[in-house]
């Protein structure tokens, strides 16, 4: 087997950001280097003790952890405005306390630093949450840039929104920073709804994750009520969307995903916009130079059978 | 008297240089850090210039290098921005030419070394070493200290007082109502003023009360100070310009130093009046790009005041305070 790929993940766990650490943990083809937190699905202190929670649930308590910003880089955090993470962030699952796993004292930008710097290899940052550390550790840490395999993100949207009528949440939490991450210079691949949308896992398969994934299976069963609630008993939609999993997948398995170059901006300038992610595929319509990838779509089965068998492996 | 602990975040720059001198000449501080950034001039410039000035006027204190660029590059796109777009050339660049000198003054070559932790972490490190009492003089655009803040979510409570030279309640210098030091960077403005720390604006429309004319350069200049030489060349500056038919009435015959009137604050609060009103700076308008909106209305409606605006300055107590800072520097007290 060839070298693992060194990831550093973002997250504000939040139901799908705890796949996306089940995914990082299961694949032989990445080495999850250390999880950094930030505000989003809940606030940071739920978000780092959730994060902490399911690391010792998925047996790695030992993987460094540092809490990064509380608030986005202009203005601050403001509960999202319906359940679609539950209670707790984790979408209704209860999680003991933790035992060993515990966050570090010094800020996730300096984690991420650290691990970049003492890396071989060029290190892949995957943000999931609001783009706040990524900004920070870029503008704090200029000299690292080059250090970077890429930066991956779930968020953004070519034509659609979520926290708004255009604006993806994770952008939109903090559109400043986001619009740092994309002007860096750093390959930059963007997981945005068009993509995640179409990587649900529909009832059925969230059973089967139950029956056959032991004490994950059933952790991820239980994770995933309120998504089900949402997405499918008021929504109608097939399954609930495991957005935050794509970026990693993006990076093990690019052949499963399909995606295409392109120039895109955030819209800082206010208005109906602000926040949305402005995609031109190819950069044909502005004639700009592609500065990122957009992930069109991911082989759907094989992702939630790569979830399935990740809550297999960490679960029995 | 217990010394004040100051960091001075600063884009030298002959204003700068001023402002430097009089936290050094007026002993009131405990100077912890000189921390230069992108502004006046690219990094470069400001980080040899903040050095020069470290090492001429003999200030013991580290010389941080902080950000080389704006949080974000880009902004200024309008035509009404011309002229701060010139400026926003990425570091490097070589047609970039504007006040990288300053007073066209050579400086003996450095006898320091600049501290190897970048700007963000000293401002940190000295804020937990000073308790609670750590003063900030920010006199260029406020990456660095937006980014210390953006790095240690701990910082803002520990910082006891920010004086920044920037904004305008009125009229801007770089756009109709932008100010340079805000334009460079509104992100980074806006990023510091939101954490409620007590914070001075010193903005254009009170540094341009705080002028200097021809004599009184003259006079400072003259005085038998270690740094009569920087002084001569500023002076001789002014006079150049006032010959010159190129420039325009306004600048002839005097000069400002706006860093400087911001420093005068901190050594003596009743140089100038302040009123404790809302600002906000404007992230969105193509044309009221990096405006430091201020509230001056007479009861306030736009939220919780969150800054002392600088309003009227007494002139004379300025220069007083000026020339009692160069006292430090005379020769015989060596």
């Amino acid at each position: 087997m060839s070298e693992r790929i060194p990831v550093i993940l973002d997250v504000d766990t939040g139901v799908d950001d705890a796949f996306a650490i089940m995914l990082a943990l299961a694949s032989d083809r990445l080495e999850l280097r250390a999880v950094t937190t930030v505000h989003g699905n809940t606030d940071l202190e739920g978000t780092t003790d959730n994060t902490l929670r399911v690391l010792e649930l998925l047996g790695r308590p030992e993987i460094p952890v540092a809490a990064g910003a509380a608030h986005p880089l202009i203005g601050f955090y403001s509960p999202i405005p319906f359940a679609m993470h539950g209670e707790n962030g984790l979408g209704g699952a209860k999680l003991p306390e933790c035992k060993t796993a515990k966050a570090l004292d010094i800020p996730a930008v300096e984690l991420m630093a650290k691990v970049v710097r003492e890396s071989s290899q060029p290190v892949w940052l995957v943000g999931v949450g609001p783009l706040t550390n990524i900004a920070v550790f870029l503008h704090c840490y200029s000299e690292l840039r080059e250090k970077l395999a890429g930066i991956a993100i779930m968020g953004g949207a070519a034509y659609s929104g979520n926290a708004s009528i255009a604006a993806e949440a994770n952008i939109y939490h903090d559109l400043h920073a986001a619009a740092m991450v994309f002007k860096a210079g750093v390959p930059l691949v963007m997981c945005g709804l068009e993509c995640t949308m179409g990587a649900y896992i529909t009832p059925a398969e969230r059973e089967k994750l139950a029956r056959t994934g032991g004490r994950v299976g059933s952790f991820a069963y239980d994770c995933l009520e309120s998504y089900q609630r949402v997405y499918v008993d008021d929504a109608g939609f097939p399954g609930s969307a495991i957005h935050d999993g794509v970026p990693l997948m993006y990076i093990a398995h690019p052949e499963r995903v399909k995606a295409t170059p392109a120039f895109g901006e955030v819209d800082v300038w206010g208005g109906v916009t602000m926040g949305a992610t402005n995609i031109d595929y190819n950069g044909k319509v502005s004639g700009r130079e592609c500065n990122m990838t957009v992930a069109d779509c991911i082989d759907r089965e094989w992702y939630v059978a790569e979830i399935i068998a990740a809550a297999q492996k960490l679960g029995n | 008297m217990k010394k004040v602990p100051l960091i001075i975040d600063t884009d030298p720059g002959g204003d700068d240089a001023i402002a430097i001198m009089m936290a050094k000449g007026c002993g009131m501080f405990d100077i912890r850090a000189i921390c230069p950034v992108n502004g006046n001039s690219p990094l470069r410039d400001t980080k040899r210039n903040a050095m020069d000035l470290a090492c001429y006027y003999d200030i013991d204190t580290r010389v941080a290098v902080g950000a080389n660029q704006p949080l974000y590059r880009g902004l200024i796109t309008n035509s009404n921005f011309k002229r701060v777009a010139k400026m926003l050339k990425k570091d490097g660049e070589d047609d970039f030419q504007y006040g990288g000198q300053m007073f066209d003054f050579a400086f003996p070559a450095p006898t320091k070394e600049f501290d190897p932790l970048p700007a963000w972490d000293v401002i940190y490190e000295e804020a937990v070493k000073a308790k609670g009492e750590l003063v900030i003089l920010a006199i260029g655009p406020l990456t660095n200290l937006a980014l210390a803040l953006g790095k240690y979510s701990d910082l803002a409570p520990l910082i006891k007082e920010i004086v920044v030279m920037g904004g305008s309640a009125y009229a801007g210098n770089h756009t109709p109502v932008g100010e340079f030091n805000v334009l460079i960077d509104p992100w980074a403005f806006a990023m510091v003023l939101k954490w409620g720390i007590p914070f001075k604006m010193v903005g254009l429309d009170a540094t341009a009360q705080a002028y200097h004319t021809l004599d009184e350069l003259k006079e400072m200049a003259d005085m038998d100070t270690t740094i009569a030489p920087m002084l001569k060349t500023a002076y001789d500056g002014v006079v150049a310009r006032s010959n010159d038919p190129n420039f325009p009435p306004h600048l002839k015959g005097r000069t400002v130093y706006h860093d400087a009137l911001a420093m005068a604050c901190l050594i003596d609060p009743e140089v100038c009046s302040f009123r404790h009103t809302r600002v906000e700076v404007e992230l969105s308008s193509p044309i009221a790009f990096g405006q430091t909106v201020v509230d001056k209305r007479p009861a306030l409606t736009a939220g919780e005041p969150n800054c002392l605006v600088a309003q009227k300055v007494d002139r004379e107590r300025y220069l007083e305070i000026v020339l009692r800072c160069l006292e430090a520097f005379k020769k015989e007290e060596k």
